[in-house]
């Protein structure tokens, strides 16, 4: 009966371009190609029929009636979704009409159009005009019960089966599909569309909608992939370190040890912050070392919490701020040594109020890493903080001649660090600063002085008499006659043996060197570097074992180094606690071991 | 023996032992290096660890290695037992330096 009655209508869907080109030229389908197995539910409509806007299509043709996209449509490609909304509008809105009436004349005579005004309910009129999706439409309802339940599923993808969840019957997905107001996870045909009042092109909402969830599906599927398992034991402490900062007595009293290897790894996990720095600041402490800082506000309390601070050494500490260190200078009242690692932040203002604040007390300053000091802050260290026995001026740009000239007064020096300055140090600048600070010196730091030569090896011996530690890393124009020169001449005057040698990548340096230093310093010296020694000999390595103190060696890229030089290093040092053999590549896995000594970097064992 | 069934024994520095399957130990780095066979370690010979470490905070370390090897195929917010209800503050900067040394 619902050919006849769609006969009577010829109503006609949107079609393809293939569709309409192909009707015009009088092919039609021989069968149906819609997905619809029955269209009972729509009835004739015996109007005349609606304005054509495209070729016309016989009446009898099968095309659907509400223009939902057919099998063959589907086929005809994607333009056919865009096109719809617009053109379909009209004729949307007057099937919906249509599709009322049709809904209410199912259980009635199909051809009485009489019947209509007799069937239609308040209810239908309600939905006519507001036709808003939702159960309250009570013919929907009885529909849906009435139908047999279709089992909810995920919608399926565009030109798939798919059976109503309103009347079980097949239809074809399309991207207009829309879900069942009161099934979730079921969807509806055209026709059921029209039923339940709801306009099935209505797209324009969808689109939207859609992409943002698929921005958010997108995100979480990052978070998924980063996220399984548990989190780790050590990061629920730190929570529950937080949470109860407030209350230290109730974390318990670990010893200050302990609460420097949990400063130590609170920071390896960068997750020092203002709450958990709590943990480490309080009234009677009078050193706080902090391992990865903060933010300026941390700082700033720092003054506040620990009042009684005498030595302060902050590392990573590029948030520190100029108020931060003003504010130290104000109540820190005993601060007497500071170490700061790269305190990029600190303008000359900070500094000068800190100098001029904390003045004579000040003992120590380590400054590693900051472009603000320059001769001028400098010279009003020099002057406001004569007191001065531990200057690190490590990696400071604007470090140059002029500046080591500024700080020829302060005497009292003990340690000197001007290791990698912005602009080379010379000879003479180096030389005449020795001659002048360097009789109380016990540390000297050169590292990273490209420019300075042999020639400072004679004014280190006849300036500094006390000297104990030297790092001449990386000052690349050592040659090995002037550094065996040096310990010679340091055996010949008697001087004490010093305990930490750092000549790490004095590339020129071979054996003459080893063996006056181990003649000179063999007995002291706890602390060498040879690094990058490449030419020395297997036989003055082994020498080393006369150093029966040392605990750390370094003999990285040292090429002659052999199993038997290991062997000779353990047997015969007696305190040795590490030895470095990077690049040492004729060390096999038979390298002799011995407990307490950890020889790290030997290549046969890393795989 | 399968690695199933395998047991190790866990002793705290107070003299506490613990038998523990060698799955649940082995999800910490550090056990799982030192009861690693191929490494010849005194440790994966006598499959008995010796941790500086006191008892309770040991037995804490187990309870959450094994609640970390029950919920090892989850997905984070599947998860609905929060272990730092079971961690008592007064023992947590102990066992921050007990996880950090057994990477737990």
């Amino acid at each position: 009966m619902s050919r006849n009655r769609r006969a009577a209508g010829a109503v006609r869907g949107p079609s393809s371009a293939l569709t309409s080109f192909l009707a015009g030229l009088g092919v039609e389908p021989s069968h149906r190609l819609t997905t619809w197995g029955d269209t009972s539910s729509l009835n004739a409509d015996h109007q005349p029929t609606l304005a054509h806007d495209g070729p016309v299509i016989d009446p009898g043709d099968d095309l659907d009636p509400a223009g939902a996209v057919t099998a063959r449509n589907v086929i005809a490609g994607p333009s056919e979704a865009g096109d719809g909304t617009a053109t379909l509008e009209n004729e949307s809105k007057k099937r919906k009409r249509r599709g009322e009436s049709d809904d209410a004349s199912v259980y009635s005579e199909p051809n009485a159009k009489k019947t209509r005004a007799a069937s239609v309910d308040s209810d239908d009129l309600d939905a006519e005009d507001a036709p808003a999706p939702g159960p309250s439409n009570s013919k929907a309802s009885a529909a849906a019960a009435s139908t047999a339940k279709v089992a909810p599923g995920p919608l399926g993808p565009v030109g798939s089966f798919m059976e109503c969840g309103e009347c079980a019957k097949r239809f074809t997905v399309t991207a207009y599909t829309k879900e069942h107001p009161s099934n979730p996870s079921t969807y509806l045909c055209v026709n059921c569309c029209y039923t339940l009042g709801i306009d099935p092109f209505a797209k324009v909402k969808k689109a939207p909608v859609k992409k943002a969830v698929k921005k958010e599906d997108r995100a979480k599927v990052v978070h998924y992939e980063q996220k399984k398992g548990v989190k780790a034991l050590g990061d629920l402490c730190i929570q529950i370190i937080g949470k109860y900062i407030e209350d230290v007595e109730q974390l318990g009293d670990i010893g200050g040890i302990n609460m420097d290897k949990v400063c130590k790894i609170i920071s390896k996990g960068r997750r020092l912050t203002a709450e958990t720095a709590q943990l480490f600041y309080s009234p009677d402490r009078d050193d706080l070392t902090m391992y990865d800082c903060l933010t300026p506000e941390a700082f700033t309390t720092i003054s506040k919490l620990c009042p009684k601070l005498k030595s302060l050494n902050l590392q990573l500490c590029g948030q520190l701020s100029s108020d931060a260190v003003v504010a130290w200078g104000k109540s820190l009242k005993q601060l007497r040594r500071i170490e700061l690692f790269g305190p990029f932040l600190v303008r000359k203002d900070g500094w000068t109020s800190l100098f001029k604040s904390v003045g004579k007390r000040l003992e120590g300053l380590l400054v590693t890493q900051s472009p603000r000091i320059d001769l001028e802050m400098i010279e009003l260290l020099v002057k406001s903080c004569p007191n001065l026995t531990e200057l690190r001026l490590a990696e400071i740009g604007q470090l140059n001649d002029e500046c080591l000239a500024a700080l020829h007064p302060l005497k009292k020096l003990k340690l000197l660090d001007i290791s990698a300055p912005g602009n080379p140090l010379s000879d003479e600048a180096v030389i005449s600063l020795l001659s002048a600070i360097g009789a109380n010196l016990e540390t000297l730091d050169l590292t990273d002085n490209p420019d300075l030569t042999d020639e400072i090896l004679p004014a280190i011996i006849t300036h500094c008499p006390r000297l104990r530690r030297l790092s001449l890393r990386n000052v690349v124009e050592l040659t090995d006659e002037g550094v065996a020169a040096f310990f010679a001449a340091l055996k010949k005057q008697d001087r004490p043996g010093l305990e930490w040698i750092d000549l790490e990548k004095g590339h020129d340096l071979k054996d003459g060197s080893l063996q006056a230093l181990i003649a000179h310093s063999g007995a002291t010296v706890e602390k060498l570097n040879l690094l990058g020694w490449k030419e020395v000999s297997n036989d003055s390595l082994g020498e080393l074992a006369h150093c029966k103190h040392l605990k750390e060696l370094d003999v990285g890229w040292c090429r002659q180094v052999t199993d038997f030089t290991i062997k000779d290093v353990l047997d015969g040092c007696g305190e040795i606690e590490s030895v470095r053999v990077w690049g040492c590549n004729q060390l096999t896995d038979a390298i002799p071991r011995k407990k307490g000594v950890r020889v790290i970097g030997v290549e046969s064992h890393s795989i | 023996m399968s690695q199933e069934e395998d047991f190790v024994l866990l002793e705290s520095s107070d003299g506490y032992t613990f038998v523990v399957s060698r799955k649940i130990a082995e999800a910490s780095g550090t056990l799982k290096s030192m009861l690693d066979e191929e490494a010849n370690f005194e440790e994966a010979k006598n499959k008995t660890c010796k941790i500086q470490q006191r008892g309770v905070i040991l037995l804490k370390v187990i309870e959450y290695l094994a609640y970390k090897v029950q919920y090892s195929e989850f997905n984070a917010e599947d998860i609905k037992e929060d272990f730092s209800d079971r961690i008592d503050p007064y023992i947590a900067l102990e066992l921050l330096t007990a996880a950090d040394f057994l990477e737990a």
